[in-house]
């Protein structure tokens, strides 16, 4: 049927144009290569400037998706190849096996506990293989990293529900679609190419996305600000912005998201541990959207969070365990200075996801600064690629917080309406 | 009607393992103790297609009134089973999911004892709750295919025209003589460089020749009532009062720039002049060589307007650019506190402006630049704060980047339509993944008058708004219940008990979303609740002291039979 539409990427803007475009009636297929749908948001702890925790907002969305009639989700899903005929695409995706039948899962968790089990007596270490929904994910059935697994029949024996198949085959369905919204997200850049920032170098030398997982409430430790290398509590913590961006050897562009959560991360921090004080070492403190200023005023009036003009120099780890020395200018003083910190949060770019390009190849979008999705200019007035029937939203088109994504994803998605509204017509 | 009389009870053991930590044969004897119960079934995934089938033929073979479902927690399944028996003719409210999953069998699964035990209270204040559960009457409403949008700034327009092409009828209404709002006032527009007459032209262009679209210049709001899908504004202006009726309201008021009177000197020397002065400068093709010099945060963040109007950066970068490129012997300052140039096109348009030759300086809140002169403005002494030394520029001009001041009228609208607004005056938003709905249900904000935005994402939000709205109006009808607190939950609106009302008006007085008014009764006045607007918070069933007013998700006596029933 043409008259669906396409959306590549299950986070937060995929969701929101989905739930959209369903509303006003149109057949939606959300695809996304990942077992479940949520995305980034779904690895953050809170959210500024409300400090909302990221997880609540999404369930209803994620709810809706999962029970409306017209959404068909594509989980763990790739586009392989696209084919252009009479002002429509077909779109060939592959569904890779997830060795769990979702319309047997129940979520028992028998398969995970059987795992356990198994892995403990094989002496294995690491993540498991089986992939857990938490009750609010959708879809909502278990999955198996086949990469992990080590397929001994355990987790197939104790599945009261005969869903575990390993002979489960990858499936590719067809899909005739007229129009398509690229939300695919971002990735967060790498940072080792930082050489002055010793970065894989030390435990505690930790980017900004796994400091908010590390000291989630639902995290490893409960909600404590630990170091890595020792679990000793963290009492001096210090945040350098721009690690990587608005950098010339990497990326010349501003993350744009990077600040705010830079001030998020430092206020949890702070509140979960009384002895903690933290520095946030940045270059603009770009604090510009509703409520960003308070936000920043709130944790000035902390008194334990002090923010320094400067782009650090170096970071040196003092001995295999031991703390941290950072070597910095403090612009607004003119001096160079070092302070001895228990770790570092090193903010890195975001970047445009893995297979953001593959996508923009086969539809045959351009791109434009720094491999972002190019929305021209002369389509001022929509957020159209260079390919009329091919939108974008999200990240994907340029570093977003979560508010700009789902404004440009419902925008796409009107747009997608309109264009869906004039095959019809033709 | 009460669900006491006929419930039937099933029981879920996930495939058989629930039975590891907890006792299903205990569990369905106590359910089969409970009055009113009348049979209790016990299957091993009732999620599963056999278990649904199993579900539809024991539902329809014995009639229950109400349905007592212990299982998995209500967060997985519960949607899905409600869906179910209200397709199989049962109230999709009739049903009550114990939690004896997740809650029971999984967090004491080391001790059956306590795991059984708390399933079997779980299971009787589930009862409890299900037996004194009175079925809402839902009312059904009708949806009107139209909108009203007010404002006609580049917000309005976008989402004005969008929502045309969704062929839904548009009313704009515009205090002005004419469409445009700000945008007419604009010359070039970040980040594309396009002209503001283009832009304007284009999207006047989809509104002029619209059928759909009816535009009232030189109107506005005097009134609104209704609710989703029913409203009725009241229009003042023109030719005499009109009341438009719509199915949703959109507010794109915008908002207007500070004028800087007593900062910098601004009215006592000339050549100080505001941003928007300078816009129309530029637009006059007025000659700007010389020495300019550009002073970022002139009234805001500081203490009496803490926030940060986001746009004035990019602005002041477009501009001071272009006077660069268009007069190279001119000399471009900007002094600015911290550079807002978030994102990639905005941080290229920061490098761009430094290319074309415009000079930065850094200063702080504790030494703001100084402007002197007599009569005219003649030089700035700025105290650079990465230098450390004081500077003093001779300068032709200086331009003062002022924040962006929400629209005076937001107050009185957001009175008229249950909403609020900020300690500013901008609209509010009701969580951050809706940035542009409001706590009213059909009422939307857009453009600079939810926050300062660029002229591009006011029109982007302007289109996300026309979205929502399409997909508002598509259906003829709705239920009451489908507007409640948060989407997909469902709301259960407050019922009074009029024999026991008194006409106080506490809750009149108190209802934060306006849905409670008091009508003639008897030869009395009592409240009477409107079902679309309440979305069932329950402010007034605590302020009512006769317990005349109750919400129907946990009434009183549920509350208390619960609590009774887990303290047996």
């Amino acid at each position: 049927m043409t008259g669906s539409a396409l959306i590549i990427g299950g986070g937060v803007a995929g969701i929101r144009a989905s739930l959209d475009l369903a509303g006003m009636g149109i057949p939606v297929h959300l695809m996304e290569r990942e077992p479940f749908l949520g995305g980034r948001l779904l690895q953050l702890d809170r959210l500024y400037p409300t400090d909302h925790c990221a997880w609540c907002p999404v369930w209803p969305l994620l709810r809706q998706v999962g029970s409306h009639p017209l959404i068909t989700i594509h989980s763990s899903s790739e586009v392989h190849s696209i084919q252009e005929e009479a002002g429509a695409y077909q779109a060939t995706i592959v569904h890779l096996p997830t060795y769990i039948r979702g319309e047997r899962c129940t979520g028992c968790g028998e398969c995970l506990w059987a795992c356990a089990k198994k892995s403990t007596v094989a002496g294995r270490e690491g993540p498991l293989p089986i992939l857990r929904p938490n009750s609010y994910v959708i879809p909502k059935v278990f999955a198996i990293n086949r990469n992990l697994c080590g397929e001994c029949p355990g987790c197939q024996e104790e599945c009261p529900f005969g869903a575990i198949d390993f002979k489960m085959p990858q499936e590719t369905r067809l899909l005739k679609i007229g129009a398509v919204i690229l939300a695919s997200g971002f990735d967060p850049g790498r940072l080792e190419g930082l050489e002055e920032y010793s970065y894989g170098a030390h435990p505690d030398i930790i980017s900004a996305m796994d400091f908010e997982a590390w000291i989630a409430e639902s995290g490893p430790n409960a909600g404590q600000v630990l170091r890595r290398s020792d679990g000793q509590k963290v009492e001096r913590l210090a945040f350098v912005l721009c690690a990587g961006s608005r950098d010339r050897r990497f990326h010349e562009y501003c993350s744009g998201v990077c600040c705010m959560y830079a001030v998020k991360e430092a206020l949890w921090a702070c509140q979960r541990s009384r002895d903690l004080w933290a520095t946030i070492f940045f270059t603009d403190l770009r604090a510009c959207g509703k409520g960003f200023q308070e936000y920043v005023q709130l944790a000035e009036e902390t008194g334990r969070i002090q923010f320094i003009r400067s782009r650090p120099g170096r970071i040196q780890p003092m001995g295999e365990n031991g703390a941290l020395r950072v070597l910095y200018e403090d612009t607004t003083q003119r001096n160079t200075r070092e302070m001895i910190v228990d770790m570092v949060v090193l903010a890195q770019p975001i970047i445009p996801a893995a297979g953001s390009e593959n996508f923009a190849s086969l539809f045959g979008v351009d791109r434009g600064r720094e491999r972002f999705i190019l929305l021209p200019d002369d389509k001022f007035l929509s957020p159209a690629t260079s390919q009329s029937r091919v939108l974008a939203c999200g990240c994907c088109q340029g570093p977003a917080d979560a508010v700009q994504s789902v404004i440009s994803a419902s925008a796409a998605a009107l747009r997608a309406a309109e264009i869906l509204a004039q095959r019809r017509a033709a | 009607m009460s669900l006491k009389e006929r419930i039937g009870a099933f029981l879920c053991t996930c495939g058989k393992t629930l039975g590891r930590s907890l006792s299903i044969e205990d569990l369905k004897s106590q359910a089969l103790r409970l009055p009113g119960v009348f049979f209790c079934q016990v299957h091993d995934a009732l999620c599963q297609e056999d278990g649904q089938a199993f579900l539809k033929e024991q539902i329809q073979s014995f009639h229950p009134d109400g349905v007592l479902l212990a299982g998995c927690s209500p967060r997985g399944h519960g949607a899905l089973f409600q869906r179910l028996i209200s397709q199989w003719g049962l109230d999709g409210e009739a049903l009550e999911v114990v939690d004896i999953r997740e809650g029971c069998a999984w967090v004491h699964a080391d001790n059956p004892d306590v795991a059984s035990a708390k399933a079997q209270n779980l299971l009787r204040m589930g009862w409890a709750k299900l037996s004194r559960k009175e079925l809402s009457r839902d009312a059904s409403i009708p949806l009107l295919k139209s909108a009203l949008v007010v404002g006609s700034g580049p917000a309005g327009m976008a989402a004005a025209s969008a929502m045309a092409g969704q062929g839904l009828r548009v009313y704009l209404v515009e205090k002005d003589g004419t469409m445009g709002g700000w945008l007419r006032r604009l010359s070039f527009l970040y980040p594309s460089g396009d002209e503001g007459a283009n832009i304007l032209q284009r999207l006047k262009q989809e509104i002029e020749p619209s059928l759909l679209i009816t535009v009232f210049l030189e109107h506005e709001i005097a009134g609104a009532r209704g609710y989703v899908g029913n409203f009725q504004v009241h229009l003042r202006g023109g030719e005499g009062p009109k009341t438009i009726r719509a199915g949703a309201v959109v507010l794109a008021t915008g908002a207007q720039p500070l004028v800087p009177q007593g900062l910098f000197n601004y009215g006592e020397l000339k050549g100080v002049m505001a941003q928007e002065e300078l816009e129309s400068q530029l637009l006059r093709g007025q000659n700007l060589g010389g020495t300019t010099a550009f002073i970022q945060c002139a009234g805001s963040r500081i203490p009496q307007r803490p926030y940060c109007s986001s746009i004035c950066c990019p602005v002041a970068l477009k501009n001071a650019r272009l006077i660069r490129l268009r007069w190279p012997q001119s000399r471009v300052f900007l002094l600015y506190r911290d550079m807002m140039a978030p994102g990639v096109d905005l941080e290229h348009l920061y490098h761009q402006a430094m290319d074309a030759g415009v000079r930065f300086l850094r200063y702080s809140p504790e030494h703001p630049p100084l402007v002197e002169g007599m009569d005219c403005v003649q030089r700035v002494k700025v105290l650079d704060s990465l230098s450390g030394r004081e500077t003093a520029l001779e300068i032709d001009r200086v331009v003062l980047s002022t924040p962006l001041l929400a629209n005076p009228q937001n107050a009185e609208l957001a009175g008229m339509l249950s909403l609020l607004t900020d300690d500013y005056g901008f609209f509010c938003d009701r969580n951050l993944l809706e940035p542009n709905r409001t706590v009213t249900p059909g009422v939307y904000v857009c453009g600079t008058s939810r926050w300062p935005c660029s002229v591009q994402e006011a029109i982007l939000q302007g289109q996300a708004v026309a979205a929502s709205v399409a997909a508002l109006l598509r259906a003829q009808r709705a239920k009451a219940s489908d507007f409640g607190v948060l989407d997909g939950v469902k709301g259960w609106p407050a019922v009074v008990n009029e024999s026991a009302c008194s006409g106080c008006g506490n809750c009149f007085q108190a209802c934060p979303m306006k849905a409670i008014g008091l009508q003639p009764f008897d030869g009395r006045r009592v409240a009477r609740v409107n079902k679309v607007r309440c979305t069932g918070c329950g402010t007034c069933a605590t302020l009512c002291s006769g317990g005349a007013i109750q919400t129907q998700s946990l009434s009183d006596s549920m509350a208390i039979k619960m609590i009774q029933e887990a303290f047996k």
